[in-house]
């Protein structure tokens, strides 16, 4: 039962990671940079987290709501102006997307420990991240209620963000399907040209998707920090960037896929700690996602199945001709 | 509803135009390029003289400890020079993918399955042949690891034209992945990873020259630079690449081969690529992890494009990428502060960049209109005719 | 009719780096009626439009829309003016339905103006009401459309039919649509023009851009023209016919000082015989082309554009793969010595075996089985091994580099210069190997012909650059074509083709080409020449071969022809259709 718990609850990782590059890369933008985006969300919420602890002089006196409140809105404005970071530098100026992606990574990669370095010196910051993990965001309902038997430990033994985002995914793909702006945004992702001769202006939806997005696969990174880390600082979220990116051509650009998928690639990730792999083949396990990834790749390419955005990774310039 | 819109028109405008140009005179594009290299600098100091603890001097000293770190003593400036020339190393091996518009950013896991040929041969054959013959064999496992890594993508690509951006970007993590479970499986128990191979012997080590540790290395990697460029400007396939770059179609209809020059040309980049896991092996690390290459295939990505096929320009940024992230650690360790800064400034370094492009390549036509609040038909004045980017 | 004009344009002026597509244009849209553009490929009727749908931002200029100046920046804008504009190249999402495409780019304002003008409550964005209403204006116009289909199930035509739709749904006044008959049946053009007389009827004003008269005259009421980027004039449409409105298009006869040698043709180069080629949509675009070209004739090709001109020479020159029909290429070869310029050791030895020589002044058949490849060196180098008869090969199915091994001397210059004749970022001299690079020993390039041929080409045709070391993409339009057509020619061709060579050009270097052109045909070379401007085609050609629809419509001598009955020949209607209709 335990793994399936912890698959459950870390796949939320790649949940928003992939959501928020799903939303992205509707809009034609290939984000390479959300390994980055996540660390820089992670940093937000640390930052957030730490004024509010501030602001209430320490431990004592944490409202279990502002406890959330606080990481939260700074992670999704830190990660949203990463967002706007990679816009401006693809968009307005015009730059190579793949670079532009890989340069914020290396700067948000960078940037989170650099940013959190300045936290270890303080000792209530460390207690109060952790007590801030256990208000909202490592359990959302009381103990005494998850805990009655398996179906509500299955159902209700998670943080907030686990349910969010969930509740973001299944939102996404209603919004896509249904919407207009979802059918706004697909067009600009498809084919930008006729977006704009259709009057949607495709740099502000290509801008505003991309912070969207970003905020989006920000959170993942205060999912692992407050929640799955419990609020320990020291560990990155980088490597799970990858991966995220990687489910967003596994699930075919598909939100409601990727609630599976997440979960696919969390069990992956949680199950050979379980059957007590060893080193080696703990790690060989660990590729398989990526693996996966690939022959998805080369399956839709083989059959021409056409599923990524045809407009993916491409600038739009009207009057180049 | 026009009525409206009339009223919406607030009193003062900006109105921005850009076009793309290909004209710009080789100093204009060399100013501003200089420009946001120092004005990156800069920046760096600025972020050192904010986070330094406790003392006012944190931007000045950043350049003494940048220049400390990187060329106080001979040692100190080979290592600089080595990993410039690792990155760079990388950085124009993937450079003919590029001029061929094929977009391989897997350098990182073909150098790093070639660092894992060439430690299988370092850990079971090197203690038992001569060293000549180790290095000729760990070099050639180097090798043909490196360009298998490399040319399964192109393969793809060319019979199916599946996205090579993203097939790439996985093979890093496949390599990745299969490394960290060769160093573990073959660990010596007690220790948490490959750790360095015959630390007592050097078997497969490269040999030192006068004394110092990378001198070979840069050596060689100077000379295979020069040997990629020669290749790149002066051989037929070079040639076709610079073709293919033009268009596809005049391509075809000089009858060259995409798909076979899709496919050699990769595997050349795997070659190079190997040449490269070849020395970082055998010259620096002596061990494989999945740490070893540490992100310089990524980072070589984006000096090779921002080098447009030039070799000086990818030196230039090899040596400032070096210099900021050696440097910049230098300067952590003493401003207090953490050493990651140099992930940090490394990326502001790239992104600055970047964006000196956009002055080069677009003109950029800025206007200041006024609206006259008397009469609304009369033609807005323009206060700034026209400012062009770059000049 | 209501005179107020719905559009004005003043002074227009659009600039692509150094190209100027369109030139001080002023022109006037009536409400409520249907104005045809017409005017030939490259004339600037496109870039024109596409400043009034907001697709380009004009450089200078001003356009008024019911008498009030507006700036058109986005197609946006220009929607809320209600100018909807059906481009050639649809702006269609192909994985989504035709409902889906039609309400893309629809907001709340939209909505609420369209519910207004319905006097329907207001739904929003809802799929099932756009279908219904896309359903009523299809009843309205007399479409035909599946609001659930997906676009790349559809046909042509009914992707253009849900552009339209678009339109109208959006409400436009002023529809513009570029050249909609290219890709029509002759019925489906019925249907079309029917729309329009609707939509006229419903007080909207449409834009038509086309070169296809009878169609002109058929459906507008008052027709505009324009010539190289200018509008040369405007004329109501029941004062025009057929011949001034070639006049207007073609202009007036100019005297151009192009001198027209008159040498004896010496012998067919080129069969050409029932050559068709199907295109990837399954249409036909060449249709039982037969012709024959001979040595030292130039050959015009003249058509509105889009007839065929471009795919029959790269047909010819081996880029196209759907066809069928044979070309047969002559190779003056009877009793010329072979020689290393048109084919290597190994084909002259198959040659040999396939008893195609014989040595110098002896009738039997040469064999060189065992002899060594230094004799036969030899032996060619001293002109020694002679053709017995002239070659003669069949081109079709074959690749340029096939050709070229086969030492077919076949020269091209595309229309497309910089996309396919040469490579922009190279420079000159690496422009100049672009199709013999390969030749020369080793990995290594061998750039010093390229040089010397460079430098030549330089001094003979003055073309102006820093260096030769210069970028091609930076030199002038005229310069490019210099080097692309220099270098064609420097390969000593049995046939030349040439397409557009002088669009763009300024009138010396339009000269400096039709001299070279000259030369060649006093060389020998067969030419073939497609252009647009038929003063030029009839002072330059011995022929002229005119294409309509894919079709040839006539074979007229140069000598004895003009312009009208030129421009007749490839507007005029055919009879069948006329039947149909």
């Amino acid at each position: 039962m335990g793994v399936i718990f912890e698959s459950i609850r870390f796949a939320t990782v790649f949940l928003f990671g992939s959501a928020g590059e799903t939303v992205t890369e509707k809009s034609g933008h290939l984000n390479l940079g959300t390994p980055g985006v996540m660390c820089i969300g992670a940093m937000g919420s640390a930052i957030g987290a730490s004024i509010y602890l501030s602001m209430c002089g320490g431990v004592g006196g944490t409202n279990a709501f502002l406890s959330f409140l606080f990481p939260f809105l700074f992670c999704i404005l830190f990660a949203g102006l990463a967002g706007l970071l990679f816009s401006f530098i693809t968009v307005t100026l015009h730059c190579n997307q793949n670079v532009t992606g890989l340069a914020l990574t290396t700067f948000g990669v960078g940037l989170y420990p650099f940013v959190t370095s300045f936290l270890e010196a303080n000792p209530v910051m460390k207690a109060g991240f952790s007590s801030i993990s256990h208000k909202y965001l490592t359990h959302v309902f009381p103990e005494q209620f998850y805990n009655m038997n398996d179906f509500t430990r299955l159902f209700f033994s998670y943080g907030v963000l686990v349910y969010l985002a969930i509740a973001i995914a299944i939102a996404i793909a209603i919004i896509m399907k249904k919407t207009k702006v979802g059918l706004f945004l697909r067009t600009v992702g498809e084919n930008p040209s006729a977006a704009d001769a259709a009057g949607i202006s495709v740099n502000r939806y290509r801008y505003l998707a991309t912070m969207i997005g970003s905020a989006i696969s920000g959170l993942g990174g205060m999912f692992y920090l407050f929640d799955w880390c419990s609020g320990a600082f020291e560990f990155v979220v980088d490597a799970y960037g990858w991966l995220a990116v990687s489910l967003v051509i596994f699930t075919m650009w598909k939100t409601e896929i990727g609630i599976a998928g997440s979960l696919l690639f969390s069990f992956l990730y949680i199950f050979p700690g379980y059957l007590n792999f060893s080193g080696p083949d703990k790690k060989l396990f660990e590729l398989v996602p990526y693996a996966a990834t690939i022959l998805i790749l080369v399956i839709t390419s083989i059959f021409k199945l056409g599923k990524a955005p045809a407009g993916l990774g491409q600038s739009y310039f009207r009057e180049d001709r | 509803m026009r009525n409206q819109e009339k009223a919406k028109t607030p009193f003062l405008r900006f109105s921005l135009h850009v076009s793309r140009r290909n004209d710009v005179p080789w100093w204009i594009a060399l100013v501003v390029k200089a420009s946001f290299i120092v004005g990156a600098l800069l920046l760096c100091g600025i972020i050192s003289g904010i986070f330094a603890e406790g003392r006012s001097d944190g931007f000045i000293m950043f350049y003494k400890y940048l220049i400390e770190g990187t060329f106080y003593s001979p040692n100190t400036a080979i290592a600089t020079i080595w990993n410039a020339s690792i990155l760079l190393i990388i950085a124009v091996a993937i450079t003919p993918a590029f001029k061929m518009k094929f977009w391989n950013i897997g350098a990182e896991g073909q150098v790093l399955m070639g660092c894992l040929g060439a430690a299988i041969i370092m850990k079971f054959v090197a203690p038992n042949v001569p060293n000549i013959i180790a290095l000729f064999l760990m070099l050639f496992m180097a090798l043909l690891f490196s360009i298998i890594w490399a040319a399964i993508p192109a393969l793809f690509k060319a019979y199916f034209n599946t996205n090579e951006t993203l097939f790439t970007l996985m093979m890093n993590y496949i390599a990745i992945g299969i490394v960290a479970a060769f160093s573990l499986k073959y660990k010596a128990t007690g220790d948490t990873a490959l750790g360095i191979l015959n630390a007592q012997t050097h078997a497969g080590w490269m040999p030192e020259l006068f004394g110092y540790k990378y001198l070979i290395g840069i050596f060689v990697i100077i000379n295979l630079v020069v040997a990629l460029w020669f290749y790149l400007k002066y051989s037929k396939h070079g040639y076709e690449i610079a073709v293919l770059n033009g268009s596809v179609r005049t391509a075809e209809y000089v009858g060259i081969n995409v798909k076979l020059v899709t496919i050699r040309t990769m595997i050349l980049c795997g070659a190079a690529c190997g040449a490269a896991a070849f020395l970082l092996t055998s010259g620096a690390s002596h061990t494989v992890s999945e740490t070893v290459v540490g992100g310089r295939g990524f980072t070589a990505v984006m000096i090779s494009w921002l080098g447009h096929f030039n070799p000086l320009q990818m030196v230039l940024y090899s040596l400032l990428n070096a210099i900021i992230t050696t440097g910049s650690s230098n300067a952590a360790a003493n401003l207090g502060y953490s050493g990651e800064v140099a992930s940090v400034l490394s990326g502001l370094f790239f992104l600055l960049i970047l964006v000196s492009e956009f002055f080069i390549d677009f003109k950029i036509k800025f206007k200041l209109k006024f609206r006259h609040k008397e009469d609304n038909n009369q033609p807005p004045a323009e206060a700034k005719p026209e400012l062009e980017g770059g000049k | 009719m209501n005179r107020s004009p719905a559009v004005e344009l003043k002074g227009i002026t659009k600039i692509f780096g150094r190209i100027i597509a369109n030139h001080d244009c002023t022109l006037s849209l009536y409400t409520g009626e249907i104005l045809s553009l017409l005017g030939e490929n490259g004339s600037g009727k496109t870039t024109l439009m596409n400043a009034v749908a907001g697709i380009y931002y004009p450089d200078e200029g001003e356009i008024f829309v019911d008498g009030k100046k507006v700036q058109i920046k986005s197609p946006h804008d220009a929607y809320k003016y209600h100018i909807g504009m059906v481009h050639q190249h649809f702006k269609l999402v192909d994985t989504f339905t035709a409902v889906e495409n039609v309400v893309v780019g629809l907001n709340k304002k939209d909505y609420e103006e369209i519910a207004k003008k319905d006097g329907e409550k207001y739904q929003g964005f809802n799929l099932k009401a756009s279908a219904r209403r896309i359903s009523k204006i299809c009843n309205e116009f007399g479409f035909k459309l599946n609001p659930w289909q997906r676009v790349n199930s559809m046909s042509v035509s009914e992707k253009q039919t849900l552009e339209i739709v678009k339109a109208l749904f959006r409400g436009v006044d002023i529809l513009i649509l570029d050249e909609p008959t290219a890709v029509l049946t002759p019925q489906e053009t019925e249907k079309l023009f029917d729309v329009l007389r609707n939509m006229k009827a419903h007080g909207k004003s449409v834009i038509i851009i086309t070169h296809k008269l009878n169609e002109v005259l058929e459906i507008s009421d008052r027709v505009a023209v324009l010539c190289k980027g200018e509008v040369v004039g405007d004329i109501l449409t029941e004062e025009a016919n057929e011949k001034i409105l070639t006049e207007m298009m073609v202009g007036h006869k100019v005297d151009l000082n192009i001198e027209r040698k008159d040498i004896p043709t010496t012998g067919e180069r080129l069969e050409i015989q029932n050559l068709n080629l199907t295109g990837r949509d399954g249409r036909k675009i060449l249709k039982n082309i037969n012709f024959t070209l001979y040595g030292s004739e130039i050959l015009g090709i003249a058509g509105i554009s889009g007839s065929g001109q471009k795919e029959l020479l790269e047909t010819i020159a081996g880029l196209n793969r759907n066809t069928a029909g044979t070309i047969i290429f002559h190779n003056p070869k009877k009793e010329q010595p072979v020689t290393f310029f048109h084919k290597d050791i190994k084909q002259i030895r198959e040659l040999a075996a396939q008893n195609k020589f014989h040595l110098k002044g002896k009738k039997e058949p040469l064999s060189l089985v065992g002899i060594s490849n230094k004799e036969i060196t030899e032996m060619v180098n001293n002109e020694q091994i002679i053709f017995y008869e002239d070659e003669i090969m069949n081109l079709k199915g074959k690749k340029p580099i096939e050709i070229r091994d086969l030492g077919i001397k076949l020269s091209f210059v595309p229309e497309d210069r910089l996309g396919m004749g040469l490579v922009g970022n190279m420079d000159l001299i690496d422009n100049m190997m672009l199709r013999s690079f390969r030749k020369g020993k080793g990995v290594i390039v061998h750039r010093e012909k390229p040089e010397k041929l460079a430098k030549e080409l330089v001094e003979e045709l003055e073309i102006k650059t820093p260096s030769l070391h210069t970028s091609v993409k930076k030199l002038s339009g005229g310069n490019i074509q210099k080097v692309l057509v220099g270098r064609e020619i420097s390969s000593r061709p049995k046939v030349l083709m040439v397409a557009y060579p002088v669009r763009g050009l300024d009138i010396n270097s339009s000269y400096m080409i039709y001299n070279l052109i000259n030369k060649q045909k006093e060389k020998g070379s067969a030419v073939i020449y497609v252009g647009e401007d038929l003063d030029v085609i009839l002072a330059l050609c011995d022929r002229v071969l005119v294409l309509r629809d894919g079709e040839v419509a006539g074979i007229l001598n140069c000598r004895e022809t003009n312009k009208n009955e030129v421009g007749l020949l490839m507007t005029k209607k055919k009879k069948e259709d006329e039947e149909d209709a």
